[in-house]
Formats: C-alpha cells, structure tokens, sequence
C-alpha cells in the first residue's frame, strides 16, 4: 500500500502542476500575450503534428500544424476548461484531419527522384504506413512514442488521455506493429 | 524489462529504439509559432433566416388582413340588382292577393305560422324572383389577353374604404420590400467580409 502511494504520488504532483501552468499559459493567451502562445505552441505543437501525421499525407501535415493552432488562437477564449488545453488542442486537431479529407481534391503523388530534395528512407515511410494501418488509438499513440519521442505519461499529460489507457494503447498498438512489420 | 522503455523510456530495446530512429526525419521540428492574424474580424452573428421570416410574416399578415377586409365588407350597391328590385314590386303589386280557404288575406311579408297545428300546410315564405333585365354577359375574350393589358383597362371605382385598404397594402408592401433589401445587402456584405477573411487566411 504504502509503495503504491509512494509509486503514484510524484505523478500526481507533476500532473497538479502541469494542469496549473497550462492554466496560467492559457490566461497569459487569453489576455494577448504573444510571449506566451509561443510557449504554448512549442508545448503542444509536437502533440498536435503526431495526431495530424497519424491521418494526414506528410506533405500537408506542417500546414495542417499551423492551421489547428491558428484556429485554436481563434476560438481560444470558449474553452471551458483551461486546464483541459491539451484534450482541446487534441480533438481540433483531430476534427482539422477529418476537415481535411473532406475538402481534399483527389492527387497523384509524383515519383521521389523528380526533385533532389531530401527523402526519408523507404524503410521509414512503409514503417509510417503499417502504423497508419492500426486502429486511430493505437496509431495515434504509437506516432507520438515512435515519431515524436513522447513518454507515455507524456502523451497522457498532453491528450489528456488516461495513463492506464495510454498504456494498453501502446502496448496493443505495438503489438500489432510487430506484427505487421514481422519483426 | 522491454515494456518501461515502450512506456517511459527506461531500460532498453533494441528494436523499439531502432523505430524510433528510423522514423526521426519524421518527428516535429519547427518550433515557430504561426504568425497570430495581425487584426480579428469581428463578424457579427447573423440571422438572416430570422430578418427574413419577419419580412415575410409581416407582409403575409399585411396581405391576410386585406383578404379578410374584402370578404367582411358589405356588397357595394348595383345598379342592375337595384332595377330588378323595382321591378319585382311592381310585378308583386300588379298581381292580386292571395287567400288561403278561410277568407284570410295574407300579406305579401307574412310569415308561415308555426305553433297552428290546424293549418294544412305551412305557407310558404316569400321569394324574390330576380329576373334579368339584359342578357348575361358572355366572356368571348380569353384569359391571357385580360391579364397581359390590364393597364389598358380602366381603374376600377374603388370606395373610399377600399381605396384606403390598397394604399396600406401598398404601404406594407414597401415597407417589405425595403426590408428585404437590408437583409440581403447584409447578406452580400457578411459574404464579402467572409470571403476577404478568407484570402487574408
């Protein structure tokens, strides 16, 4: 009993006082503090590029970045909850995705030797697609472990999601992976 | 102890740090922010639905009223009923009086009795015969030119109570239609600062 407390007692003193600075960063937005939506972009931007690079093309994913926290800047002073940024943060980026698709004019990609610009590896771009392969939850979550180099009480703290399911998400959604790939 | 590196990076794994490395060139790297729009367009919430159905409304019950106006209103007098009315009293006092077989004379307005239960039949309540002095009229011309030249006929003769009823109509019916010209030019411009939003965006 007394580990368990011990076990879990910092996590929740870091989660208190990362749901407190959210707060504050959020006021410091709120009140036009341009200082202050740089921090929140550097805070959340890896965050919403994992969620926007699990659905959408790479090409588009920097634009789509750019327009989920320009729209956030928008419509920043409804959210309810400031400690909940992350959570909000996190479904606009989901719905920017889903926008996304729907106004999308079908394209053809253009093969990767017509221009000298630099590539990932083959071998990156198929592992990219077997995660994009999985259910959203589990290829939303491994995008921010493997893509982004998010710990999962990270990833938790972030989305807003539940630890416990941040784990099972990770570990299933590997699994699969591991499958996939045939490692 | 594979499952702490896959859950917060402590201990080892080859093969999860492998993907990790692998996948890097596509991690995160732009830490600046975007450029906040240099002014918010205020765009006032809208509702031209609402403008509109009060327009319509209005000039429906506007329209409505006047129905109601001219079904209500009693019939103007006509100079032909008027010449059958005299014509019928003197046909009525040129024939002779009517009795019933007790000698009883009845006037030309008398009601039937009801309550008498000795009386055969009860007599039956005066008609007026209207008969036509002229012709009927035939309507020869067709229907498509009797609306395509109305501004070839002649006004009607209103009364004073109708002509007061079609300037309100008139007046209510301005009054809609300028309305209704607010509402959409509210409704270009909501679309031209939308649209200018736009390609500032």
């Amino acid at each position: 009993m007394t580990g368990n407390l011990f076990f879990f007692a910092p996590s929740e003193q870091t989660a208190t006082a990362a749901r407190r600075t959210a707060v504050r960063l959020v006021e410091r937005v709120t009140a036009g503090d341009a200082e202050a939506f740089g921090e929140l972009y550097r805070a959340y931007a890896p965050m919403v590029h994992g969620i926007v690079l699990a659905r959408v093309n790479r090409d588009d994913v920097d634009d789509l970045v750019q327009d989920v926290f320009l729209s956030a800047y928008r419509k920043l002073s409804s959210l309810r909850d400031p400690a909940a940024v992350g959570a909000w943060l996190a479904m606009i980026a989901r719905n920017c995705a889903a926008e996304y698709y729907r106004r999308k004019r079908p394209t053809e990609e253009l093969p990767e030797d017509l221009c000298d610009r630099e590539t990932p590896r083959t071998e990156a771009r198929e592992i990219l697609n077997a995660i994009r392969s999985l259910p959203d939850a589990y290829r939303e979550t491994l995008v921010l472990r493997l893509v982004e180099g998010m710990t999962g009480p990270e990833i938790a703290e972030r989305t807003g999601l539940k630890p416990e399911s941040v784990r099972v998400n990770l570990h299933r959604g590997m699994k699969l992976l591991r499958e996939k790939l045939g490692l | 102890m594979k499952d702490d590196y896959l859950w917060d990076k402590t201990g080892e794994d080859a093969e999860i740090a492998a993907l990790e490395n692998a996948l890097l060139a596509f991690r995160h790297a732009n830490d600046e922010p975007p450029a906040r729009p240099a002014r918010e367009i205020e765009i006032a919430p809208a509702k031209p639905r609402r403008f509109l159905s009060l327009g319509f409304a209005f000039a429906a019950a506007c329209a409505a009223l006047v129905v109601v106006f001219l079904l209500v209103r009693p019939p103007a007098a006509d100079p032909k009923i008027a010449a059958v009315d005299s014509v019928a009293d003197a046909d009525s006092k040129k024939r002779p009086e009517k009795t019933d077989g007790a000698g009883y004379v009845a006037p030309p307005d008398a009601r039937p009795v009801k309550a008498v239960e000795s009386a055969p039949r009860p007599a039956k309540p005066f008609v007026l015969k209207i008969r036509r002095t002229t012709a009927p009229e035939v309507r020869r011309t067709p229907l498509v030119s009797q609306t395509g030249n109305l501004k070839d006929q002649p006004a009607p003769a209103l009364t004073a109570e109708e002509k007061y009823a079609y300037d309100q109509l008139r007046l209510a019916l301005s009054i809609t239609g300028s309305q209704l010209r607010i509402v959409k030019d509210k409704i270009d411009a909501l679309e031209d600062s939308t649209a200018a939003f736009k390609k500032t965006k």
